[in-house]
């Protein structure tokens, strides 16, 4: 996509993916199964978030605008396994919120295509809440 | 030499002093990354879209103190985006300290920064 197209997407009116709320966060869902080292998960959410950024960038330019201006509010939370990932993504999917898998490349600690990391948004804190309020933090 | 050899390497350097958790470090390391991310894509097309063809090659690394940061970005040649994340304060550390510097740059450039550093 050239400079201007990205441009006037991001400035195009598209009211139906406005922030609803004036909080807007980004959550990093760690898949605790895999044990990763405290570098591994580092870069995995480094990952997950450029990742979260550039395609909702696309998809929910408000949000993305709204998280950026807002000091890109990011927590991290886990879960045990790539099940509960799974059921939380569906959930997410379900309610249009921007979501995505991490599979790593496996250079190192963990087999290939491993989901490390599901990010959700930049979008509605409320909105994320409901589907993450309930994992414990990293 | 392939060109992957020298594909473009973001290196995410985390200050030990402070301490931080591991879910904090994780989050300091991704606010890195999206800035560097953020302004690689408008300063330096090419050098962004290289790194994102690569894979957007990571590695996690750590340094002493501040002193250690300071002393790696007076070093950073011409050609390397660089951030250094400043804390708002909310949780951990107290509002504006130095978390995190991130590099990104061809990776022999990033590796002359960061050979003395240990990955974390």
């Amino acid at each position: 996509m050239g400079f201007r197209s990205f441009l006037h997407r991001l400035t195009a009116p598209r009211p139906s993916s406005r922030p609803s709320s004036t909080s807007v966060k980004l959550v990093c869902v760690v898949n605790q199964g895999l044990k990763m080292g405290k570098g591994k998960l580092a870069a995995q959410v480094g990952h997950a978030s450029v990742e979260a950024f550039l395609k909702s960038g696309v998809s929910h330019p408000h949000h993305v605008e709204a998280w950026l201006a807002s000091g890109q509010k990011k927590i991290c939370v886990k879960v045990p396994d790539d099940q509960t990932m799974n059921a939380i993504q569906v959930k997410a999917q379900q309610r249009s919120i921007p979501s995505l898998i991490v599979r790593d490349a496996g250079h190192t600690q963990i087999p290939r295509g491993s989901q490390t990391v599901l990010a959700l948004g930049p979008y509605d804190e409320e909105a994320l809440d409901l589907l993450t309020g309930d994992l414990k933090l990293l | 030499m392939s060109s992957t050899d020298n594909a473009p390497t973001m290196a995410l350097i985390v200050r030990e002093d402070l301490n931080l958790s591991t879910g904090k470090t994780a989050a300091q390391c991704a606010h890195a990354a999206v800035e560097i991310a953020l302004v690689a894509r408008r300063q330096s097309k090419r050098l962004f879209q290289g790194w994102r063809e690569h894979g957007g090659r990571k590695i996690v690394l750590h340094a002493e103190n501040i002193q250690a940061l300071d002393e790696i970005v007076a070093d950073i040649a011409h050609g390397i985006v660089w951030h250094l994340v400043k804390d708002a304060g909310h949780t951990e550390v107290a509002p504006g300290t130095v978390t995190v510097l991130g590099l990104l740059g061809p990776r022999r450039s990033v590796d002359r920064l960061i050979g003395h550093l240990e990955t974390l």
